[in-house]
């Protein structure tokens, strides 16, 4: 469970101060799977970034199974990231380790100790289908294995909350579906609560059960994703929503049809 | 008679020759082990410390980095010089081979901070931000993250130096460092003898050849990249 009350984030942007989050209430219920769209530099990285406090908020409260972690100190903090597990668009996997000591760096974070670590990465890799991968560099993996890893060490700690920053944006569509497979079998199977960032209506449609949009750092708008059919009331859901690319006529073809008018 | 002995003073010289190569030898021995020792942990910390880092300490980078600048301005030949009283105080000489590692050693402490800064900047800032996620200490996140990302990158960079070093070893022969660079310098420069002096330049180019080779072979075995 996570529950996010009036969290704000300012930066100094080249242009002044900008405010990338801007007085969000989010409240994810344990076990459920919610996602978070918007275009780019509407502030979704930040708002995710900051349910593990990779982003510290200057003002809200970040509540996460009933911990309120804004006021932990560095060691408790550290100790309550181990059972959050964060995924992100470039994988960030170590190039230098192999799939299994990836997976076992993040238990070796936690202070598992060595004879218990090898039972849990060959766990952690069969979640994602790549026990038999445990030998190979990340170099020699495709994409989407290297994020099926980057998937499993997120896991090895048994988190109760998985944080996704657009898992799906550096792989192709095919792979796409078989990650998000994977996130919501690990989110049914072992009940973890997951937070999915992206830009793309159909990877939240596939697996959110609400989906928050955000714009200009505020969640404008909520989608329920029950089933029953959707109701956009914003602009912006209703471009997210439709799924066609329209250009609309280009300048060239512009500068025609007037030249043909006039 | 100075200067027309031909290849067959080669022969002659070569103990000495021999001789010179055992102290670069010493040189590189003693140098290269003090430069990993205190430059790994100088890049390190200004990595850490920089504007944006681990941990920013805006002052304390500020006078490491223009420590490390001070130190790299200098012409090595005029460090050697302005370190004589402190050479002295620290190995009660100023000439021979152990007095001459002392402003050597100084210059590659130097050298090497700046590359091994260089080195670690190169890593990517998206996997040290996975293991802060992971709950990484920044202890861990140096010793397990940062440094086993850039230990390539690192080996590739004391071989550069080891390479620079016989170079530099060269102009401390003029307080009595010896060494093959002070070698060729003597019996080329000062006393003609030319064949001996491309006999000692051959043995260095041997040199550079063979510890890049070993630098070379060493990175690709630590770099899984490929
Ligand atoms: N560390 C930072 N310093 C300054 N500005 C930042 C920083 N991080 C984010 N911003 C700004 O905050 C705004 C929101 O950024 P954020 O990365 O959260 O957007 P996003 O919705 O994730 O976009 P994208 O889809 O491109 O990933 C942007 O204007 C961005 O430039
Ligand atoms: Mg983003």
């Amino acid at each position: 469970m996570i529950t996010l009350t009036g969290v704000t984030k300012r930066f100094t942007g080249p242009d002044g101060p900008l405010t990338a989050v801007d007085n969000v209430d989010l409240h994810v219920p344990r076990g459920s799977v919610q996602g978070v769209i918007g275009f780019s530099g509407a502030g979704k990285s930040t708002l995710i970034r900051m349910i593990n406090l990779l982003e510290r908020p200057d003002t809200g409260s970040v509540l996460v199974d009933g911990e309120e972690l804004t006021t932990l100190d560095e060691e408790s903090l550290r100790r309550r990231r181990t059972k959050i597990g964060m995924v992100f668009q470039q994988f960030n996997l170590l190039e230098n380790l192999t799939a299994g000591q990836n997976v076992e760096l993040a238990l070796r974070v936690a202070g598992l100790p060595k004879a218990v670590r090898a039972a849990r990465v060959a766990e952690a890799l069969a979640v994602v289908d790549l026990a038999d991968r445990a030998g190979s560099y990340p170099s020699k993996l495709s994409g989407g294995q290297k994020q099926r890893v980057a998937i499993a060490r997120a896991l090895a700690n048994e988190p109760s909350v998985l944080l996704c920053d657009e898992p799906t944006s550096a792989v192709d569509p095919r792979t796409t579906i078989t990650v998000l497979r994977y996130l919501k079998e690990i989110n049914e199977r072992l009940g973890i609560t997951i937070v999915l960032v992206t830009h793309e209506m159909n990877v939240v449609k596939a697996i959110a059960d609400d989906v928050a949009v955000m714009e200009d750092g505020k969640v404008v708008e909520h989608l329920r994703l029950d089933g029953s059919p959707l109701q956009p009331r914003t602009e912006i859901s209703r471009f997210l929503l439709d799924d066609e690319l329209r250009l609309g006529p280009t300048d060239v073809a512009a500068a025609k049809e007037a030249r043909r008018a006039g | 008679m100075p200067g027309d002995g031909g290849f067959a003073r080669v022969i002659d010289v070569l103990p000495e020759m021999l001789a010179a190569l055992g102290e670069t030898g010493l040189m590189v021995l003693i140098t290269v082990p003090i430069a990993i020792v205190v430059a790994v942990p100088a890049g390190v910390l200004m990595w850490v410390a920089r504007p944006g880092g681990l941990r920013p300490a805006p002052r304390l980078y500020l006078v490491v980095n223009a420590t490390v600048n001070l130190v790299r301005s200098f012409p090595f030949l005029v460090l050697l010089i302005a370190m004589i009283p402190i050479t002295r105080l620290i190995v009660g000489t100023s000439v021979g081979t152990l007095a001459v590692t002392v402003p050597l050693a100084v210059n590659a402490v130097a050298y090497l901070s700046r590359f091994v800064e260089q080195n670690l900047l190169q890593v990517s800032p998206g996997v040290i931000e996975a293991a802060t996620a992971m709950g990484a200490s920044k202890r861990r996140t140096i010793w397990s993250v940062l440094l086993v990302e850039a230990r390539p990158a690192l080996a590739g960079s004391v071989t550069i130096m080891i390479v620079s070093f016989i170079s530099y070893s060269a102009i401390a022969g003029l307080v009595g460092g010896g060494g093959i660079g002070d070698f060729a310098i003597r019996y080329g420069y000062y006393r003609y003898e030319t064949a001996v002096m491309i006999t000692a330049v051959l043995v260095m180019i041997a040199l550079v050849q063979l510890i890049q080779l070993a630098g070379t072979l060493t990175v690709r075995r630590l770099d899984k990249r490929l």
